[in-house]
């Protein structure tokens, strides 16, 4: 009797505990701690917007957003975002929504000790969890503000709460079943620490496809303050300032492309187009030969560029 | 009169099997870019193509305003619209984390504790 009391208590508290096992990021913290990371850190100038309803998405974005001053109000974010059918916001609107207010949307790394760094220079991060279970999921998003390193301990502005202290072990828990799922909203002029080139410039790239067209560029020259020779933040920056009219800023960002990665189809292709543009025929034909002569995935389009081009000299020379 | 249907019919057949894939001369876009180059290691993939309109259709069915999913699935990339339109009813939803699933977590340490001492 006894026995079979203490055999449902253990699969109920397994079920339900945070034991260690179920929390391997907080274990491999524990063992080995970040040597790069300060011990406390506690945003407290990220304000706090209660959540109504089911309004935890524009909440969160809400706090992160105004934390780095763009002034956006709950109810415009409510209509960005929340989603009446499934009575909640999905990540991808989440994402999308941070873009529309001119601000690089970018999911971090599934690691707990990337959350870590990206607080500890001063971002908050967005974080999903799920609060019931796996076949019954209740998703939640709340934004993590502070850590303690000490005690083991997140802190984190979630739901009615401006201030909730969690173990990390009990937080990852929650965190887990969304595939430790996080995003920080960047002001333009800044790169998360924990950021990688390619995934970057994807987020870059996407806010420039929303229209944000200076925020983009503002973006792209942050990442060349990173990454001087990244070809998607070269190219970036040259398409950029082509949309702005600004055509010699697209020329030096294009020929600084051409001549760091002198194999990029794109870049010389590019590089033709604004010399065309510019009634720089004779320049413009060579890059356009040049980026045929490349080949690759890209060739009906340079090949395209290259008899456009033809095409404006024949009528020049015929007039 | 009826050459004259003939031709604008096979004009119109023309113009609808050939403008797809017509190549638009100019700037190679930013996402081109990088796409090839996240898409270096998995380069087979098939991409599907699906249109933001039937996203913001999706979106209007769930209960946003017409006006209003047009602008969100504009601020999405072609990726995010892909991920949207085949898992819109069971994607994550964040909505709140109000205290009920305690209860429901009680109610399942009973059931079991209850099962296995009668």
């Amino acid at each position: 009797m006894k026995a079979r009391f203490l055999a449902g208590f253990l699969i109920s508290w397994a079920l339900l505990s945070g034991c260690t096992t179920l929390s391997p990021q907080t274990r491999s913290l524990k063992e080995q701690r970040p040597a790069d990371l300060p011990a406390h850190v506690e945003l407290t100038q990220v304000p706090f917007v209660p959540q109504e309803d089911n309004f935890c998405g524009p909440s969160a974005l809400a706090m992160v957003l105004n934390a780095e001053g763009a002034r956006v109000s709950l109810d415009t974010l409510i209509q960005e975002v929340y989603l009446p059918g499934r009575e909640g916001s999905l990540q991808v609107e989440m994402l999308a929504a941070v873009r529309r207010h001119g601000f690089v949307a970018y999911p971090l790394a599934p690691r707990f000790a990337d959350v870590l760094r990206e607080i500890a220079v001063g971002t908050p991060v967005i974080t999903l969890e799920n609060y019931g279970f796996s076949w019954y999921p209740k998703w939640h998003y709340s934004v993590m503000i502070g850590y303690d390193l000490d005690e083991f301990e997140v802190i984190r502005r979630s739901g009615e709460k401006p201030r909730r202290v969690v173990p990390m072990g009990i937080f990852e828990k929650v965190w887990k079943p969304g595939g430790y799922w996080s995003m920080v909203a960047m002001p333009p002029d800044r790169v998360p620490v924990t950021a990688n080139e390619i995934d970057y410039a994807t987020a870059v790239a996407a806010l420039e496809q929303a229209g944000q067209i200076k925020n983009a560029a503002t973006a792209y020259d942050a990442m060349l303050g990173r990454w001087p020779d990244s070809l998607a933040a070269q190219i970036g920056r040259g398409n950029t300032a082509y949309a702005l009219h600004d055509l010699a800023a697209a020329e030096t960002a294009f020929r600084r492309a051409t001549v760091g990665h002198p194999d990029s189809a794109a870049a010389f292709n590019n590089l033709a187009q604004v010399l065309a543009d510019q009634g720089r025929l004779d320049d413009a034909l060579r890059a356009a030969e040049h980026a045929v002569s490349l080949g690759g995935p890209l060739l009906t389009q340079t090949q395209a560029t290259l008899s456009e081009i033809r095409a404006k000299m024949g009528k020049k020379s015929i007039n | 009169m009826k050459s004259f249907y003939k031709l604008v019919s096979q004009l119109l057949i023309a113009s609808m099997v050939l403008v797809p894939f017509a190549t638009q001369a100019g700037m190679i876009g930013t996402d081109q870019v990088v796409a090839s180059a996240a898409a270096q290691a998995n380069r087979d993939k098939v991409v599907q193509f699906v249109s933001r309109a039937d996203v913001a259709k999706q979106l209007e069915t769930l209960g946003v305003k017409a006006g209003d999913a047009q602008a969100r699935v504009a601020a999405m990339t072609q990726e995010e619209i892909n991920t949207v339109a085949s898992k819109i009813d069971t994607l994550p939803a964040g909505a709140s984390d109000s205290g009920w699933w305690w209860a429901a977590g009680v109610l399942v340490v009973a059931l079991i504790i209850w099962y296995a001492y009668k």
